[in-house]
């Protein structure tokens, strides 16, 4: 079970916080998330925080941060996060810190797709951008 | 009213706000922006509505509030647009949760939109159902659920499942109603829409465990699902670096292993397929890893034969040698967790492990350490304490407690000898003497108490160790309380190991005298030195008044306790003269089982993957029994003799009350040494009772005056029947020796037959060889094997036996007490 997704840039600015499960204080827990992964100086790993697992993995400038359930399988959200970045690579033609940051609220429909309530839905990129193509024809 | 000026759009909001020098600018910005989106929303102007409510979500993620907020997300989701919708339902999931009263007022308009004609629109719906929803909303909606997870459309059927998992997550109860309609849905072909039902299927069988049984019958289902994406070839939609749908296979072993739990039928139909992508899986990149990784849980979370058990730890044995840090942290982890169930199989692994000692990455190590010490028994303690002390010598001192109680108890559990023993925690004591534990320092003396044939080896050693380096507490308590005890075994110049040291009463009062003035020296070790000064006072000869006027400098301390008992024992001097060398006096061995404590204090890792997975503890214990090399024939071992019965619970039997305290408690989960191994060849045991009494023995019914021999029979049942004939020790006046004999009187054949005895903690056991291990049937031959009792307290002798042997390929194992020996056999 996923329990939350984030994306942050190199110094630890969030970009995109998406969160499944409800946590008290979400931002405490945002901003301490973001500082335990940056703290080893590591560029990818997990490790515990409170009752979940962090796993966390940085593309050239920017860290993608997943809090998940112990019996979630790590080496796999690894494999997440390369989907997610292909994803959005295939819809925004270059994925930088920068067009995460201009397009919000189309990466939030993207992740919207692909992963529903805590479990990955759709890992297909093609079907996952349907619905925003047909929005960005309609507008 | 001004006419507004067309608000900003989204991305030039958040240039200005990137574009803020400050916090305090950035604030400015936000608090402007938000003043105008209010004042939009309450003009009611809806051609921006859209845009403003996608700058006040950058806005809420930023960390400002943005409540105001909620009820045009409700407003936009009840627009016709579909670009509306997108941004209040994407607002709605945003910014509403459960504790907000808004948050019902979206129920109409879901139940509205699941009714859609556009599927899009339906699945906004039914995604921000899934984040959402309430109990209240889960009940509502219920049945439009499951009507939509029959729908034909592939996309909308995926999101319902998501949905309902949602739900019975909120509500358990509704899940009966989904149960009916997820069966069919394995036999579907969209992908999006097997992973989800396999996640839906998968929480069922969590939450309930009839839901469970009811699932079983999908193993064959799930099973070819996972071959046909095996053996596909390659799929352009699903792909990753050539495996097909990993995440697909991933979620499927994981249900597997929740079927094939406990259950031996479900868990032999996935052997094949398991060891089939187990081998087929390519390993060149981390995708490969992930799918075998879950497959290795898989295997150790079921009922797996033990081929497959083997080929999983190899697997994890081959990640230990992966450049890729995470996966080597990974193997470790789940190494640890099965270490129990397959000692075997990891031991091979055990180089690998140790190398990892020494790894960059500290939670690596941490993880070897712990997994060197699982795997620790008698046959490679030599070497692994070895590598273990080379390892706490250069760790991080986080660790040094930790490794130190470690040490401590395998060395209790394991070591051969006794002189090693001891050399290992002086060995201990020398390298991380500052970072034991407290409690470890009283069960450190406590072994040097009992290791009395050792003392003046131990003490002399110990004052070496301290001699010029006084600053390790945990060390200097330890050498201080020895040599407070053993003071005379220092100064005698005679040691039985190695060369005596030579030392005089002055230099060791000097090394007391520099701990109690020291800077260094903790208040407690000081306690330690002021006690040991004055015990020296009855053990040394000459140096009474030096010792008076050292005791007597500390009357006026500033320390309570160290003043104390410098007074304390001043008085001793003055006012009780003719006390003083009986107070004095040599203590007692100290009461409890040091062992029970010791190993009272473990953990072992019990975590065999969440499972019911019952440690295989007859293999484990025939690997400890055969290493047993009793080089020294003479060992009399404290320990415990007699390991548990695999098949018992882990509660200990009642200690039986009186006045030998502890008698054996079978701690639980711990397998002791039993001695001695029954040897390849067997050597007959020389029969003393017939050197003494020129005779067979084995006939004498009844006590044949004050040291006779004595035959009781102390076990009898299933045709196995053990009778002991006990006498005095001629030579030695606390030693029994008990002559064993066993009988089979069935018809088959008992094999594998091992005998075990344990006593009392004041008692030694000291068992030799067995004449064989096998009984004939039908009592034509027997199992001689001789036990010496020492009992050097002179108590009741009891003992607990053991037998256990193999019959019509079955184990069985017994165990019997025999507490009537006669009073004159010890007293």
């Amino acid at each position: 079970m996923i329990h939350f997704l984030m994306v942050a840039g190199k110094q630890g600015k969030l970009r995109i916080g998406r969160f499944f499960t409800h946590q008290k204080e979400q931002i405490s827990t945002q901003t301490a998330v973001i500082k335990l992964c940056l703290r080893d100086g590591k560029e990818e790993g997990f490790v515990n925080y409170e009752d979940m697992t962090l796993v966390y993995k940085l593309y050239v400038n920017v860290w993608f941060i997943v809090g998940v359930s112990h019996e979630e399988n790590e080496l796999a959200m690894f494999e997440l996060f390369q989907n997610l970045v292909e994803t959005l690579k295939t819809y925004l033609g270059k994925v930088t810190e920068v067009d995460i940051i201009f397009n919000m609220d189309r990466v939030y429909m993207i992740i919207d797709e692909m992963i529903i309530d805590g479990q990955i839905a759709e890992t297909c990129s093609s079907r996952i951008l349907v619905p925003l193509q047909l929005m960005d024809a309609a507008k | 009213s001004l006419t507004m000026t067309t608000p900003k759009r989204l991305r030039d909001l958040i240039r200005e706000i990137r574009s803020a020098r400050t916090a305090a600018d950035e604030r400015a910005v936000v608090q402007k922006e938000c003043a105008s989106i209010r004042d939009s929303f309450r003009d009611q102007d809806n051609t921006y509505k859209c845009r403003n409510l996608a700058k006040l979500l950058y806005i809420h993620m930023l960390g400002y509030p943005a409540h105001f907020g909620q009820l045009e997300c409700l407003k936009l989701i009840a627009s016709a647009k579909f670009t509306d919708k997108r941004i209040g339902y994407l607002g709605a999931m945003l910014l509403l949760d459960e504790r907000q009263d808004v948050h019902l007022l979206v129920t109409n308009s879901l139940k509205n939109d699941l009714n859609h004609q556009t599927q899009y629109i339906q699945s906004l719906a039914l995604c921000t159902l899934g984040t959402i929803c309430s109990v209240e909303m889960s009940r509502d909606l219920a049945g439009e659920i499951e009507k939509m997870i029959k729908s034909s459309n592939a996309y909308i059927k995926k999101k319902a499942i998501l949905c309902a998992f949602c739900i019975i997550r909120k509500v358990p109860d509704l899940m009966e109603m989904f149960i009916p309609a997820t069966r069919s849905l394995l036999n579907e072909k969209n992908h999006g829409v097997l992973l989800t039902a396999v996640c839906l299927i998968t929480e069922m069988c969590e939450k309930s465990p009839d839901t469970l049984h009811h699932f079983r019958k999908v193993v064959p289902m799930l099973v070819r699902i996972l071959r046909n994406l095996i053996m596909a070839g390659y799929s352009p939609e699903h792909d990753v670096f050539g495996v097909s749908n990993p995440f697909l296979q991933v979620k499927i072993l994981r249900l597997l292993r929740i079927l094939g739990k406990n259950d031996t039928d479900a868990s032999e139909t996935m052997n094949d397929i398991l060891a089939q992508v187990a081998t087929n899986t390519d390993t060149s990149k981390n995708v490969g890893h992930a799918i075998l990784y879950e497959i290795v849980l898989t295997i150790m979370g079921i009922k797996s034969e033990a081929g497959l058990r083997v080929l999983a730890v190899n697997i994890l044995g081959r990640f230990l040698l992966n450049n890729d840090k995470n996966i080597r942290y990974v193997a470790l982890n789940t190494l640890l967790r099965v270490v129990q169930a397959d000692y075997n199989a990891v031991q091979r692994h055990r180089t690998t492990i140790i190398d990892c000692l020494k790894d960059a990455d500290i939670s690596i190590r941490r993880r070897a350490m712990e997994l060197s010490f699982a795997l620790v028994n008698t046959g490679n303690i030599r070497g692994m304490m070895k590598e273990l002390l080379d390892f706490l010598e250069n760790c991080d001192p986080e660790f040094k407690a930790d490794v130190c109680s470690n040490i401590v108890q395998s060395t209790e559990k394991y070591s051969p000898t006794k002189r090693w023993h001891i050399d290992t925690v002086m060995k201990m004591l020398r390298v991380a003497g500052s970072y034991v534990r407290d409690d470890i320092v009283s069960i450190l003396i406590q072994l040097i108490a009992e290791t009395s044939e050792l003392h003046n080896y131990t003490v002399q050693q110990l004052f070496l160790l301290i001699k010029d380096d006084i600053h390790q507490p945990s060390l200097v308590q330890v050498a201080l309380w020895c040599i407070g005890e053993y003071g005379e075994k220092l100064i005698s110049g005679v040691c039985e190991e190695d060369e005596p040291v030579q030392v005089s009463e002055d230099e060791v009062i000097d090394v007391l005298e520099k701990v109690l003035t020291h800077n260094y020296s903790t208040e407690v070790s000081k306690e330690y030195a002021m006690t040991s000064l004055m015990k020296l006072t009855s053990r040394f000869r000459t140096s009474v008044g030096r010792v008076k006027a050292v005791i007597d400098a500390y009357g006026g301390s500033t320390h309570v306790e160290l003043q104390q008992r410098s007074v304390e024992y001043s008085n001793i001097f003055t006012k009780y003269e003719n006390m003083r060398s009986a107070l004095l006096e040599p203590m007692p061995l100290i009461e409890g089982s040091r062992s029970k404590n010791v190993l009272a204090n473990s953990e072992s890792s019990t975590d065999l993957l969440n499972e019911g997975n019952i440690p295989n503890g007859e293999s484990t214990t025939s690997v400890k029994a055969k290493n047993i090399n009793n080089t020294e024939s003479q060992n009399i071992l404290d320990l415990l003799d007699v390991v548990p019965p695999a098949g018992n619970s882990a509660n200990p039997a009642p200690p039986p009350s009186g006045g030998a305290n502890d008698l054996l408690d079978l701690l639980g989960d711990v397998a002791t040494i039993s001695n001695p191994a029954p040897p390849v060849k067997p050597t007959p045991a020389p029969n003393l009772l017939d050197d003494l009494m020129g005779g067979d023995t084995t006939h004498n019914n009844q006590m044949n005056g004050n040291d006779g021999p004595y035959k009781l029979t102390a076990f009898d049942k299933n045709g196995l029947k053990v009778e002991l004939t006990c006498e005095r020790d001629n030579g030695q006046a606390n030693v029994t020796i008990i002559n064993v004999k066993s009988t089979n009187s069935t018809a088959t054949t008992m094999s594998d037959y091992i005998f075990q005895a344990a006593v009392p903690k004041s008692f030694q056991l000291q068992l030799q060889s067995p004449s064989g291990s096998t009984l004939p049937p039908m009592n034509d031959g027997e199992v001689t094997q001789v036990i010496k009792v020492n009992n050097p307290q002179k108590q009741a002798i009891r003992l607990r036996i053991k037998v256990s042997y193999k019959q019509n390929g079955n184990n069985v194992t017994d165990i019997g007490e025999v507490s009537s020996f006669p009073s004159t056999l010890w007293q």
